[in-house]
């Protein structure tokens, strides 16, 4: 069921951009990244106002009033914290719907670049498995659009990679090769975290955030470097659209990016 | 403190985890085993090793290399050559191996990519698809003799007869070339070596990648297409005789197929088995027969019937009148194309208890063979 709704579409569709963009894969995988992301944005810009919306409250009087009123009576702030935001119109779980909603389309995106990507038999006959026709047929009218099963194997050169394996630069002198693409997805994973994470919260939020905000790109990097070079690919402008989507939306302030967060409000329980 | 801070640590990992099992398939198996079997033993093709076998008792005669070496893997089925077995890795080493105690002979590692389909070796002469777009030609010492540049990844053993050898290619040609070159007949390659062949005697294109191995038989080639094509070819001149894709369109051909009593038997990536005749490419059967399992193994000749593995496990045997025998069946997977030599079927399951069976038509079992023994 989930090859059927999510892989073979997705599939499909990249195997189709492959054709339409001059049979490269690394077009492919970006171009392709770019229209999901363009498809999913609505999703996102509510995801980002909501939770805009929970970051611009912390800072509120009324908000911070509450916290010292009610620091021993978790019950009782609970109840007061709900009634502020429905007086501020503010919904605290619209920021998770959208998410859980993308989670499936990022993660089927993920799975049908490394399936697409395959090199070895075992691979390639799982990915020939799942090529339809429809996809060509119906797009038949566009003179460039070849039978699918003519695109394998795929180019899968791009720049200086080989998508399908780790993506290292050698330069003369140097030993070893340098992973370009992951120290990018290392940097645009820090910068990311660091524009959507919340400031202004208590010690202890803001340590599990600085803890984030450091590991969740180093994890991103490790992937990065280890696994193949489309997936970088893949992570790196995957973070290069989520900045522009929330530069768009007025939620960057680049000097935010490598400013200390705002002093913390005192921790809350005795 | 420590909750928030376990919390982010818990969603660390739930992320990691996440990428991680979706990335599964990358590090896992990337191919399927390879099965030659010879006058004496059966060489079983399966990750680090080599496993050569008796094929009277099924015990273990030499593993190769003694001790499993890293970047040492192994899938493409190993090609019997007088007293050697070729064996191409994974890496781009194609190494000769002595038959008798498995000690190496020779390693030829010129290749720039893996080796999938298996050598094939003829009047002294190693002929080694590589996927790094070639085919290198090696002499009885591993020393390199001419090279043919295809413009896709080889994973079709080549099959020759008198005149020509015959390559299939991902490229979607198929070739014919000499089966020797002199150095005259070769022009320089990048590096300025003169072994590079100019041009092949012929070369039809297919349309689509060929990854199964084509069939040679009576002057005639018969290959199959991943958009589900079956072609047949004339040897001496490369034209195309009659194509088949069904009346509604088939699944990819991955199956070298079998001629049995003038009917070509061939497999779709779907399961279901075709019977054509091989003079006209007429569909022998009213429909073709379902099986109901993906099928990639190629088809084996029994003594009067033919038999495709699939891969929930079963080889379905089945004649030209589409008269089904009772499928023989072991726990597993079958990928690898079985064998049938001086009546013992050689089956190959990939994920089962045992990795190598040896059975009568019956099924009955001489022995097994597992790479824990």
């Amino acid at each position: 069921m989930w090859d059927s709704i999510i892989i073979k579409p997705f599939i499909n569709s990249l195997l189709l951009i492959y054709n339409l963009t001059g049979e490269n894969f690394g077009i492919a995988i970006i171009v392709f990244t770019v229209l999901i992301k363009a498809i999913t944005h609505p999703l996102i810009a509510r995801q980002i106002k909501s939770s805009g919306a929970l970051q611009d409250l912390q800072k509120d009087e009324e908000y911070l009033e509450m916290q010292k009123k009610y620091k021993n009576d978790k019950e009782r702030l609970g109840q007061a914290q709900m009634e502020l935001y429905k007086k501020k119109g503010i919904k605290p779980f619209a920021s998770c719907l959208p998410t859980l909603i993308q989670f499936p389309i990022i993660i089927g995106l993920y799975q049908s670049i490394i399936q697409t990507m395959g090199t070895a038999p075992l691979q390639v006959f799982n990915l020939v498995s799942k090529i339809g026709l429809g996809m060509s047929n119906f797009f038949s009218f566009i003179p460039s659009v070849k039978n699918p099963f003519a695109l394998i194997p795929l180019n899968n050169q791009f720049l200086w990679m080989d998508l399908s394996q780790p993506d290292r630069v050698y330069i003369p002198g140097i030993s070893f090769g340098i992973p370009v693409l992951a120290i990018f997805v290392v940097i645009t994973s820090f910068i990311q975290n660091k524009l959507i994470s919340p400031t202004g919260g208590d010690q202890q939020a803001n340590q599990a955030t600085g803890m984030m905000n450091i590991y969740m790109p180093l994890l991103m990097g490790y992937f990065a470097y280890s696994l193949s070079s489309g997936l970088a690919l893949y992570f790196a402008i995957s973070n290069v659209i989520s900045l522009v989507q929330y530069a768009a939306l007025g939620r960057v302030k680049l000097k935010d990016i490598f400013k200390k967060k705002a002093a913390p409000t005192k921790k809350l329980s005795a | 403190m420590k909750k928030n801070i376990t919390i982010a640590a818990l969603l660390i990992l739930i992320i990691a985890a996440t990428l991680a099992g979706c990335t599964s398939t990358v590090g896992a198996s990337s191919s399927w085993p390879g099965l030659s079997v010879g006058d004496d033993l059966a060489v079983v093709s399966y990750g680090y090793q080599l496993y050569a076998l008796d094929v009277q008792n099924g015990s273990k005669v030499w593993v190769f290399p003694a001790e499993q070496e890293k970047n040492v893997i192994f899938y493409a089925p190993v090609e019997f050559a007088e007293d050697m077995v070729i064996a191409g890795d994974y890496a781009h080493n194609l190494y000769a191996v002595n038959d008798n105690n498995g000690s190496l002979i020779w390693n030829f590692d010129g290749a720039e990519s893996r080796y999938v389909a298996s050598a094939f070796y003829k009047n002294g002469y190693t002929y080694a698809p590589n996927a790094d777009e070639k085919l290198y030609v090696l002499d009885q010492n591993g020393t390199l003799q001419w090279v043919f540049q295809t413009t896709g990844p080889n994973w079709s053993k080549p099959v020759a007869d008198e005149q020509y050898l015959y390559l299939a290619s991902m490229d979607h040609n198929v070739y014919a070339l000499n089966l020797t070159y002199l150095v005259s007949d070769l022009v320089a390659d990048e590096e300025g070596t003169k072994n590079l062949v100019e041009k092949p005697i012929w070369k039809t294109d297919l349309g689509t990648a060929i990854v199964s191995d084509p069939l040679l038989v009576d002057g005639f080639l018969y290959v199959g297409t991943i958009d589900g094509k079956m072609f047949k070819i004339s040897a001496s001149t490369g034209e195309i005789v009659w194509m088949y894709e069904g009346e509604t369109k088939i699944k990819s051909v991955w199956t070298k197929p079998v001629i049995l009593d003038g009917v070509l038997f061939f497999a779709t990536e779907d399961g279901n088995i075709f019977a054509l005749n091989s003079e006209t490419g007429a569909s022998v059967w009213d429909s073709p027969m379902a099986t109901g399992s993906q099928i990639v193994a190629g088809g084996v000749i029994l003594t009067n019937s033919v038999g495709f593995g699939t891969i929930d496990g079963k080889l379905v045997i089945v004649d030209k009148d589409q008269v089904t025998s009772p499928s023989l069946s072991r726990e597993g997977s079958i990928y690898t194309t079985p064998t049938f030599k001086d009546g013992k079927l050689y089956l190959m399951m990939v994920g089962g208890e045992k990795l190598v069976y040896a059975l009568d038509e019956n099924g009955r079992e001489f022995w097994s063979f597992s790479t824990e023994e």
